[in-house]
């Protein structure tokens, strides 16, 4: 019973914890153009493992917050749609970075 | 790819209508990729049971298109904790209601069976009360999001608050939160309770000295020609417990002053009992008669009348004042739980 309360306390801290590098992950990885699967192996490829019925929804959402832009196109006969950093992406990508860079410097002074 | 299609159908029903078209596409297009990738992995096509595995991967329809909706609320987290108490408040008052009603009718001898309908009716009166606060409050939260009125508010509140107009610190003693109850107030309601207690069960003096408080000189007379109605012989006992519940109140107050949640809640009991007790006597007009074989009692007919009239609206005003009182118990015990909440742990 402690032992599964203590998981699920864990689990949720870690989703917190990830939630906000997700997104700067995904938008670094966005400098380069992908679609979602792609992207998806991608990020995995590269130690960050995310789920589908996670990944798909963010970029809409990140798409409709201006920071990515996105295009049907053909590739491979098959058509997809490719998603790439905007502009306004760009700039936030870099305070973000700033940001998480200052944090990681000031937790690990702390921890 | 039966199975996808099926899979992809049902994931469609609960997308935001106007972009069902477009997310489907696209996540019919990243699912058959992965599908195609697990092929080539595979060196075959993948068989009914690994198509499965990848759709049970991706998640339930209902929860995969949930993710592409904003989180909406009916009431969002910042009018939440306002809507509770109001509810909380609401709750409380109808069930005191009915619990009054309920002990009013079984006092009066109503059948069960009409009680229990009284009883159950309660979720009757309840829901629709629920419901048009939770309407109002969901109004409130759709202006809220439109208008992000709680916001403007916060930043107008937040650019006129000053710290330092704050209340000051209230004292929290040990144990409990809110104030003790003052050992005089126990002492002074305690003798009264006693005494009240000591003229009901007709101790002598202590009768003579509330005939005389109540009218005279003329209560000393040893032919007073008043005694008490019928509907008091009826209420003998109840009043009796009722009394000796107040006086083991008090004196657990007088002992213990900070038990406050103890001295609210036997408050709160006491003030229930006492008000269905006064119902009862202030329905009845003969709250005194003529003590039987009075000479030429058309004499004191108007003397009686009017005794009647004074004791009627003392009655009614002890009836509001008990009201009252038990408003200020439940203040008190809100006070117990805000500072036990709050009070900074040691």
């Amino acid at each position: 019973m402690v032992t599964t309360i203590h998981s699920e306390l864990f689990e949720n801290l870690r989703l917190e914890l990830r939630r906000g590098s997700l997104i700067i992950a995904v938008l670094a990885q966005l400098r380069t153009e992908h679609y979602g699967y792609a992207l998806r192996k991608a990020l995995a490829d590269r130690g960050m493992e995310i789920e589908e019925s996670t990944l798909y929804p963010l970029l809409r959402r990140l798409e409709s917050q201006g920071l990515l832009a996105s295009e049907w196109r053909e590739e491979d006969k098959r058509n997809k749609r490719f998603y790439r950093l905007s502009e306004n992406g760009a700039l936030i990508l870099k305070e973000l970075l700033e940001e998480w860079q200052t944090m990681n410097a000031s937790l690990n002074r702390i921890v | 790819m039966d199975l996808l299609d099926r899979y992809l159908q049902a994931v469609r029903i609960y997308l935001p209508k106007g972009q069902q078209d477009d997310i489907i596409k696209e996540l019919g297009e990243n699912l058959r990729e992965q599908i195609e990738d697990k092929e080539a992995g595979l060196g075959r096509p993948v068989n009914e049971d690994e198509l499965v595995a990848i759709l049970k991967q991706h998640g339930l329809p209902l929860l995969v298109a949930g993710r592409y909706r904003q989180p909406r609320y009916l009431i969002g987290p910042t009018l939440f904790p306002q809507y509770w108490l109001v509810m909380k408040i609401i709750l409380a008052i109808v069930a005191f209601s009915y619990g009054v009603a309920a002990a009013v009718m079984l006092a009066e001898s109503n059948p069960i069976g009409q009680v229990l309908a009284a009883v159950f009716s309660f979720a009757g009166a309840v829901l629709p009360i629920f419901a048009w606060v939770t309407i109002v409050y969901a109004v409130l939260n759709l202006c809220n999001d439109k208008f992000h009125l709680m916001e403007k508010w916060a930043t107008e509140w937040n650019a006129k608050f000053d710290p330092r107009k704050l209340p000051a610190l209230r004292s929290v003693p040990e144990g409990l939160g809110a104030k003790p109850i003052p050992r005089s107030k126990s002492i002074f309601e305690l003798f009264f309770n006693v005494a009240f207690l000591l003229w009901w069960i007709r101790v002598a003096p202590i009768r003579r000295l509330a005939l005389f408080m109540t009218l005279g000189p003329a209560g000393l007379s040893a032919h007073v020609p008043f005694q008490l109605g019928p509907v008091w012989h009826t209420l003998f006992v109840p009043v009796i417990l009722l009394s000796l519940a107040g006086i083991g109140q008090q004196i657990g107050t007088l002992i213990h002053p900070s038990w406050v949640k103890f001295y609210s809640i036997a408050r709160l009991t006491v003030n229930g009992s006492s008000l269905i007790l006064l119902y009862f006597v202030i329905r009845s007009s003969d709250l005194l008669v003529l003590v039987p074989g009075t000479a030429d009692p058309a004499n004191f007919s108007e003397a009686l009348r009017i005794v009647n009239l004074i004791l009627h609206y003392s009655l009614m005003l002890a009836a509001v004042l008990t009201v009252f009182e038990s408003l200020k118990a439940v203040r008190q015990l809100i006070r117990v739980r805000y500072n036990v909440a709050t009070a900074p742990a040691l």
